[in-house]
């Protein structure tokens, strides 16, 4: 690729101008955002002001924070596959199934196969804790087999056919 | 105006075939079902029924995505109500109140009261909608390129303000975060690569698609997942038709939360959740039965879904006129509008003038079908609530891959998704908002060569930029935004405030 100054650009309109704007005022506010930190640090409050950031309007009740308190609505937890607990492991089973299917499994096979393995897989590794009696691992296998079928076989028939879109 | 209503009446009209109602009810219903599903997004489902929609004429596909707008962001209310999480994050203040009425046995009667507020917030925003586009499209008339340099610095400073309210510095991080990520790819101005490093698919730049699927697909995937889930309120159902003299009980909350929604609505990249929370506050700081709220106030409910939908023609205003989001579904819209080759903008009323009155009409039929379907099929949509998220995420992960290839067919797409879902959950589950970002990376290409164009044009000074009329209006308020976000200057105002005040009751006493 030429130079820049070979197809006539200047200073003014450089494409680095904005870019090197943006980098200067983001280490900037991160700069801020560390001195407060230390600051806070020495006085000994850091984690009282790292309640989690939410819309809320001014001396109002913030939304119920189920995402990040981890305790969740207090009513009765039931049907619900498995989610009783926030767990971090769960979040790197669904980060590496999804990163997996998304790098490893598209293009390598068929795609309706790649989508019946990441279902079928997901859904069996949530509910793992039904596995443990023969009639509960023989329930979980066969709705997530439907449901990794049924999946298979709709998401390219909706795309491809009706809506006419390519897929991987 | 006698010609605007004329455009508006046509569009109506031209609504009313068979082919147009199929639409507008396959994809309002999809919408309501999107939004009450905690993890699916009115962003999600707008970003994901986009490439559906490539190969429909676009009038058609603009109704559509409409359709699924309108109908997610009155969805969410159901799991706000009946699960205490809000289907999207406009709905968190309608769970306050919502829920509350539910566990006291009147779920029914918080559905339809939610059910009304939304159809009234939605009504009122398209009369705000197809009366303030107009004429600021012919105000932006005047925008050059110092203006649209300032409005997208105004853009980022006041949605990072409004989105994280408790920390402003994360919500601006996060808008500028946003920017430079719009920097990658080819320059608008002489198509030069940046940060590209010899790669091609990085000269293409990261498309906005792909980056919204991954943040609001594959980041909501990862949290449904991390957090516990959550059973509905069961019991028996009393009515969902709501009482046409309890709603208007509160008309004044009804019209005061619509035009404050719409205002909300029409600032870039705040939306529907701040329409929804600056609602119920100003319902809660003028209300007699202010005791009730967080208990189960009706007035709460109503101001909450009154804001958030009257968000939704209130977002729509600045994408048609101005080709800014006013919020982070309207910048799919937006994405979409371009897809489709509309080109929104200061020109829209001279290029296309009975367009935005058609916009009007495709809310217009979008909200009627939402009240519809919102009353009629209250018990049958519920079951759409018991489906375990265990199962239901991993379709969701396939829809977002699918929608992040199918825009350019190319797995670069389905990794920048990936990536961005990553990022997105690193960054949330730090307190950064998201929809900064977003609005950063739709505004980056505006940012960028406006900044450019008007140094060009002002051989390098920067007067131009400082005492224009509208520059100097925008620079100054973002300016007091940015003063304001500081604890210090907080702190100071509070003082002097309360100083004025003992001031002034001293002197009155005496």
């Amino acid at each position: 690729m030429p130079r820049f100054e070979a197809i006539g650009g200047s200073t003014l309109n450089a494409p680095g101008l904005v870019p090197g704007l943006l980098g200067g005022i983001i280490a900037l506010l991160g700069g801020i955002m560390l001195v407060r930190f230390l600051l806070a640090k020495r006085r000994g409050t850091v984690g009282a002001s790292a309640a989690v950031t939410t819309a809320v309007a001014p001396g109002e009740q913030g939304p119920p924070d189920t995402l990040t308190s981890g305790t969740g609505p207090d009513i009765a937890v039931d049907g619900t596959g498995g989610l009783q607990a926030p767990s971090n492991t769960r979040v790197m089973v669904a980060l590496v199934l999804g990163v997996v299917f998304g790098t490893i499994l598209i293009g390598r096979m068929p795609f309706w196969l790649a989508v019946f393995v990441f279902v079928f897989t997901s859904i069996v590794y949530n509910e793992r804790t039904s596995l443990k009696t023969r009639s509960g691992a023989i329930r979980v296998l066969l709705i997530a087999g439907a449901i990794a079928g049924a999946t298979g076989f709709a998401v390219p028939f909706v795309f491809e056919r009706i809506f006419l879109v390519t897929l991987p | 105006m006698g010609e605007g209503l004329g455009y508006l009446f046509q569009a109506v009209l031209s609504f009313l075939t068979l082919s147009a109602l199929f639409n507008i009810a396959w994809a309002t219903l999809l919408g309501i079902v999107v939004g009450m599903l905690p993890g699916l997004t009115a962003t999600l489902g707008v970003a994901l029924l986009t490439t559906l929609t490539f190969t429909m004429p676009s009038g058609d596909a603009i109704l559509v995505l409409i359709c699924m707008y309108v109908g997610a962001i009155y969805g969410g209310s159901r799991s706000a109500i009946l699960l205490n999480i809000p289907g999207t994050p406009a709905n968190a203040a309608t769970a306050l109140d919502g829920n509350p009425l539910a566990r006291q046995g009147r779920a029914g009667k918080a559905m339809g009261i939610a059910t009304a507020g939304s159809f009234l917030g939605s009504m009122i925003g398209m009369v705000l909608l197809a009366s303030i586009a107009p004429g600021l499209a012919e105000a932006a008339l005047r925008f050059q390129s110092y203006e649209f340099f300032w409005l997208a610095i105004f853009g980022i400073v006041i949605a990072g303000r409004l989105t994280a309210l408790d920390d402003p510095l994360k919500g601006w991080i996060a808008g500028f975060l946003g920017l430079l990520v719009a920097m990658v790819g080819s320059e608008g101005i002489y198509s030069y690569a940046r940060f590209s490093y010899g790669n091609t698919d990085f000269s293409g730049g990261l498309g906005l698609l792909p980056v919204l699927v991954g943040m609001f697909g594959f980041t909501e995937i990862l949290f449904v997942m991390f957090q516990p889930a959550a059973s509905a309120v069961s019991g028996a159902l009393d009515s969902v038709i709501p009482k046409v003299r309890e709603v208007l009980k509160y008309w004044q909350t009804i019209i005061r939360s619509g035009v404050i929604g719409t205002l909300m609505g029409l600032i870039p990249g705040v939306g529907e959740d701040m329409g929804a929370w600056v609602s119920y506050a100003a319902a809660r700081g003028s209300s007699k039965e202010k005791h009730l709220f967080g208990k189960g106030s009706v007035e709460g409910l109503i101001a909450a879904e009154t804001g958030n939908n009257a968000a939704v023609p209130g977002a729509l205003i600045p994408v048609l006129t101005l080709a800014v989001p006013g919020s982070a579904p309207a910048a799919v819209l937006l994405a979409a509008l371009f897809i489709h080759g509309i080109r929104p903008g200061p020109l829209i009323m001279i290029e296309s003038p009975s367009f935005v009155y058609e916009v009007t009409a495709m809310v217009f039929m979008a909200t009627l079908a939402m009240g519809f379907f919102g009353i009629l099929l209250t018990k049958p949509l519920l079951t759409v609530l018991r489906i375990p998220p265990t199962r239901l995420m991993p379709i969701i992960m396939v829809l977002c891959t699918v929608g992040s290839f199918a825009i350019a067919s190319r797995m670069f797409d389905v990794w920048v998704m990936l990536a961005f879902g990553i990022i997105g959950f690193v960054l949330r589950r730090a307190g950064f908002p998201l929809a900064p970002l977003i609005l950063g990376v739709v505004l980056g290409p505006i940012l960028d060569s406006n900044l450019r164009r008007g140094l060009l044009l002002s051989d390098g000074s920067i007067t131009p930029f400082i005492m224009r009329p509208i520059s100097a209006a925008l620079w100054i308020a973002i300016l007091i935004t940015v003063l304001l976000g500081i604890p210090a200057v907080q702190q100071a105002l509070g003082r002097l405030f309360k100083r004025r005040n003992a001031i002034s009751s001293s002197s009155s006493d005496a």
